[in-house]
């Protein structure tokens, strides 16, 4: 690996390598991470060479094998990240964007690697992945533009500043306005990322970022996805995500309340009291109790929850959440075991 | 194991077979012998498995906040393919056979007929034929080697090999069945014929590349020698070698885990 004498060589034992990398379990760290360097020092060999046509094949294997030890807890992805791998492979990403055999890997590559810390996420902000993540969020491949709505929603999951970073140091909301694009319209697969991306930067940013999101249309792009109500976890997220901004909502006169209303959120999470996860419907009965269940008028007043003797009783704002006589067997609010209109504290 | 070679088949003898044949001459540059159409996408890119994504620890610095993404962090990884998928790809994907460049049919010596390309399954009875000849060769080197003149054994295992690249349904099951692998792993340690060699690991990565690879990983001294010829100083007995392993490797998690504990894998590699 080390000197290969021809380029045919140099391919072989790339794809021998990467098959050597990969399978469940992996192969333990010990006795792959040897191979790390000699992968990277390869990969700048094809990077100068790009016209001989092995190279490509030797490119994407290489990075596949990269991908493939990378892919694993902070151990691995830091072997990786110590072999200069990352702005190897980000200058390969920025030659040849339209290579979709070998961009695949390397962004999974990334990808993989800002699972990790956040000092080994650093390293791919810093090697410059986000000049480029517009572009890749336009990419033909679909699996390209699902991984780097991954990226980004494990970006968002970081620090401040690389939550920041995502907006450009607040020069620019292009990046996550178009991530609010992919939230809106984009294929199921590319869009449950792109929603985790938005939740992530609500959940953990800062008020500033919340704001920036919201001005993007965030809200909206939330409140829609409410409605596919399959994934258990993606509604939580989106469920968090809507918590912090109506807590955010009491403490700043917002109007995300009235926003999210608007938007035909409140109706979904409404209709979510009914999912069969419990963790889905504790929460979204939670938020309802909590943010919109006050009394609207003087008829309601005894309906708002009154808490006496760890129990309370769930009231009816002015739409039918509980609907009276035959359905009611379908709404079922098990918290302690109780009947439907006399819940224990959870 | 030893040949007893005979007067001509020193040698020169053996680089004058080399020249007229496919197979690229001897000191690593590589010219027709490899495969025309690679296959390069060796790995499907599998779907999210949101339910089941894994969610990373946030290093303990920092606690309070998360609820309901994760406990700590919001970090996701991602699951990888699982070896049982790989595995129904493997015949596409993983693996790569060798083949006589632009060949759609066979080049035999001229000894034998033409065979004819198969479009059905079955094998057709002069490939069955010239099989059990070229095995008796092998069968009669190993039982009383003084009897064979190594370039004749040699051109008995360029056949088979041959047999073995041709791009529809090469006689792998018969070639097996013949008890030809064992011989095919014995020549890899014959290190004073690397051409001996080659054709063997050719033949052995052409087998490995179908759905008989546990036969020759399974093979005992297999891996070991194929790892061993990674020291060869014939840059394409080095490249079959690697080749070979791959496909071995691409089999199964324990195959690839079996070929990593060799002795001598890292550092040959």
């Amino acid at each position: 690996m080390n000197e290969p004498s021809t380029a045919s060589l140099a391919q072989n034992v790339t794809w021998t390598v990467s098959n050597l990398c990969r399978g469940k379990p992996v192969p333990e760290l010990n006795v792959v991470r040897v191979f790390i360097e000699p992968l990277v020092n390869i990969l700048k060999l094809a990077n100068d060479d790009p016209s001989a046509c092995e190279s490509s094949d030797i490119r994407t294997d290489t990075a596949w094998a990269l991908s493939y030890l990378s892919d694993g807890d902070e151990d691995r992805i830091q072997a990786v990240v110590d072999s200069d791998a990352v702005p190897t492979l980000m200058k390969m990403v920025k030659a040849f964007p339209s290579n979709r055999t070998f961009m695949v890997p390397a962004i999974r590559c990334l990808g993989n690697i800002v699972t990790g810390n956040d000092t080994q996420t650093d390293s791919v902000l810093r090697a410059g992945f986000l000049d480029h993540a517009m572009d890749l969020l336009d990419h033909q491949s679909k699996a390209i533009k699902k991984d780097t709505c991954w990226i980004l929603s494990n970006i968002a999951a970081g620090t401040k500043d690389q939550i920041t970073a995502l907006f450009q140091n607040f020069e620019s909301n292009a990046l996550v306005a178009k991530l609010v694009k992919c939230a809106f319209d984009a294929p199921w697969d590319i869009r449950k990322e792109a929603v985790w991306a938005i939740c992530n930067i609500l959940t953990c940013g800062t008020d500033r970022h919340m704001q920036c999101v919201v001005s993007v249309n965030g809200i909206q792009a939330l409140c829609n996805v409410l409605q596919n109500q399959q994934d258990a976890t993606l509604l939580l997220a989106v469920m968090d995500a809507f918590e912090k901004l109506l807590d955010a909502d009491e403490k700043y006169q917002r109007n995300y309340q009235v926003l999210m209303d608007e938007c035909g959120g409140v109706d979904h999470i409404e209709e979510l009291q009914q999912h069969p996860n419990n963790d889905v419907f504790e929460k979204a009965s939670n938020i309802i109790l909590l943010y919109f269940g006050e009394a609207q008028d003087d008829e309601d007043q005894n309906l708002a929850p009154a808490m006496e003797d760890a129990t309370f009783t769930f009231g009816m704002p002015s739409k039918e959440l509980f609907p009276t006589g035959n359905n009611s067997s379908k709404v079922s609010f098990n918290f302690g075991g109780s009947s439907i209109n006399n819940i224990s504290e959870v | 194991m030893n040949f007893t070679a005979t007067g001509e088949s020193g040698p020169a003898c053996w680089m004058a077979i080399c020249s007229n044949d496919h197979v690229g001459s001897m000191n690593g540059v590589s010219l027709s012998c490899f495969p025309v159409a690679h296959l390069i996408t060796l790995h499907p890119i599998s779907p999210l498995l949101t339910l089941s994504q894994l969610l990373i620890e946030r290093p303990t610095g920092k606690a309070s906040f998360k609820k309901g993404i994760t406990e700590s962090d919001g970090r996701r990884s991602r699951h990888e393919t699982t070896v049982q998928l790989r595995k129904s790809k493997k015949d596409e994907q993983m693996k790569k056979k060798r083949q006589i460049a632009g060949a759609n049919g066979l080049k035999l010596s001229s000894t034998t007929e033409e065979l004819k390309e198969d479009s059905n399954l079955s094998i057709p009875q002069p490939t069955i034929t010239r099989i059990s000849e070229l095995m008796q060769v092998l069968n009669l080197f190993f039982s009383d080697p003084g009897t064979v003149p190594v370039e004749d054994l040699l051109d008995a295992v360029k056949d088979l090999r041959r047999l073995l690249s041709v791009e529809r349904n090469p006689p792998v099951d018969l070639i097996i069945d013949a008890g030809a692998l064992p011989y095919f792993v014995a020549f890899l340690t014959n290190d004073e014929y690397p051409m001996l060699q080659f054709e063997a690991a050719w033949a052995l990565t052409n087998i490995a590349s179908t759905s008989r690879t546990k036969d020759v990983a399974n093979c005992e001294n297999a891996v070991t020698s194929l790892v061993k010829l990674l020291y060869s100083p014939s840059g394409n007995v080095r490249e079959q070698a690697i080749w070979c392993l791959g496909n071995i490797a691409g089999e199964s998690v324990s195959f690839r885990d079996g070929i990593l504990r060799e002795p001598g894998l890292i550092v040959g590699m």
